[in-house]
């Protein structure tokens, strides 16, 4: 019985370890960083070369624009030119791999993604409404 | 020919002309015992003249020798033969030769027996005059079979461990375990990975000011107007995201993406 109770709390307690690791790595939104990866690939009809390059850069940019948003919140002004800032050093960088013209697109892509997610929260949101009532 | 009544008979039964007559006596005679050794003698006489034959043949300077051996050792004269024996000592070892066959050391008669206990005592007590007058007796005494019959684990107060045999394995409760622990683990993945599709409860309201709706009655719809295949292929993307992530995610970028919006359009 001991034996039984001492398997089921490591069992636990790896399971509990697990999910916190999962936590942390959700803390960057993963999934949407992959989804908005994906749609902005294929807005820039980036071929595989350019893709397999561009898709760890963004990645990083990504981070960045995360981080930037987190510690520049409680000043709009600032936190404008932080993230202007950044887009413009990325702007240079995604520049070496997917070309100038692309380069600029990135960033209106993006913006793009952010508000049709915002539209779709508001239409689950009104769907589940409906199913309510 | 041993029986030569019975031929004769057996002639007279076969009517034969030759029945009446009667048989000669041997002219000649066989030394006795001549035919024992005829065949062994003919064939050692065959092989002789064979082998000289075929020596004459090859070698006829070899057949012409004689096979006699020309040199001869006298009897016994191998075994009385010792190879030192004309040596002398100075001719073996000249070094050894010259040492004393004596032992240089001697030994006093009668030294071990008076060396004895005496001559050790008077020592130790010139050294410890204190060591000297003890008593050499052992002062303690073990009880006859005290060792065989100790147990050392009783002497420590320790209790003998505990023997546990691995042939006794409990396959029903490992079972029982296995299942149990695969059940929590099913439970507990299914906990964690649970789908979003399902609405949350702490779903955050979205910010009036942000949506584009608000927006696009500033006049920069153009701006915002996503097209619609494209707002199609996104909700397509995050259609397995659940709310509460998008939500979470709009909540924390919303200051920064409205702000450079804002800069954009104004």
């Amino acid at each position: 019985m001991k034996r039984f109770l001492l398997i089921l709390g490591l069992l636990f307690a790896t399971t509990l370890h697990l999910s916190a690791q999962e936590d942390d790595d959700t803390d960057d939104n993963e999934s949407i960083r992959d989804k908005m990866t994906e749609y902005i690939q294929k807005k820039l009809d980036l071929n595989d070369q350019e893709a397999k390059k561009f898709r760890p850069l963004f990645v990083q940019y990504y981070k960045d624009w995360r981080s930037t948003i987190r510690e520049n919140r409680g000043d709009k002004l600032v936190l404008k030119q932080k993230v202007a800032e950044l887009q413009v050093k990325y702007r240079d960088r995604f520049k070496g791999v997917i070309g100038e013209q692309k380069s600029n697109q990135v960033f209106n892509h993006q913006r793009d993604f952010i508000n049709q997610l915002r539209e779709e929260v508001r239409d689950r949101r009104q769907k589940n409404g409906r199913r309510k009532n | 020919m041993t029986h030569p009544n019975l031929i004769s008979v057996e002639l007279l039964e076969l009517q034969s002309s030759l029945a009446g007559k009667h048989r000669q006596d041997q002219v000649f005679t066989v030394p006795e015992g001549y035919f024992a050794g005829f065949a062994s003698t003919m064939l050692l006489k065959v092989r002789s003249i064979e082998n000289n034959e075929e020596l004459a043949g090859l070698s006829p300077l070899l057949s012409g020798l004689s096979r006699l051996q020309p040199f001869t050792v006298p009897p016994g004269y191998l075994e009385e033969l010792d190879p030192m024996a004309g040596l002398r000592d100075e001719e073996l070892s000249p070094l050894l030769s010259g040492l004393k066959k004596k032992q240089p050391f001697r030994v006093p008669e009668g030294y071990f027996q008076q060396a004895g206990l005496p001559a050790e005592t008077n020592e130790l007590d010139s050294v410890s005059p204190l060591l000297g007058s003890l008593a050499r007796i052992n002062p303690y005494v073990v009880p006859s079979g005290y060792f065989e019959s100790l147990d050392p684990l009783v002497v420590i107060g320790k209790k003998p461990a505990k023997v546990i045999s691995l042939g006794s394995f409990n396959w029903k409760r490992s079972v029982a375990a296995a299942a149990v622990i695969a059940a929590v683990s099913f439970s507990a993945f299914f906990f964690y990975n649970r789908n979003g599709d399902q609405p949350t409860a702490t779903a955050v309201a979205v910010n009036s000011d942000t949506v584009p709706g608000s927006l696009e009655s500033t006049g920069n719809a153009q701006l915002y107007a996503i097209n619609t295949a494209d707002a199609a292929e996104i909700s397509k993307l995050v259609k397995n995201v659940p709310d509460q992530e998008i939500q979470e995610f709009l909540n924390e970028t919303d200051n920064g993406e409205s702000d450079i919006d804002d800069a954009l359009l104004n």
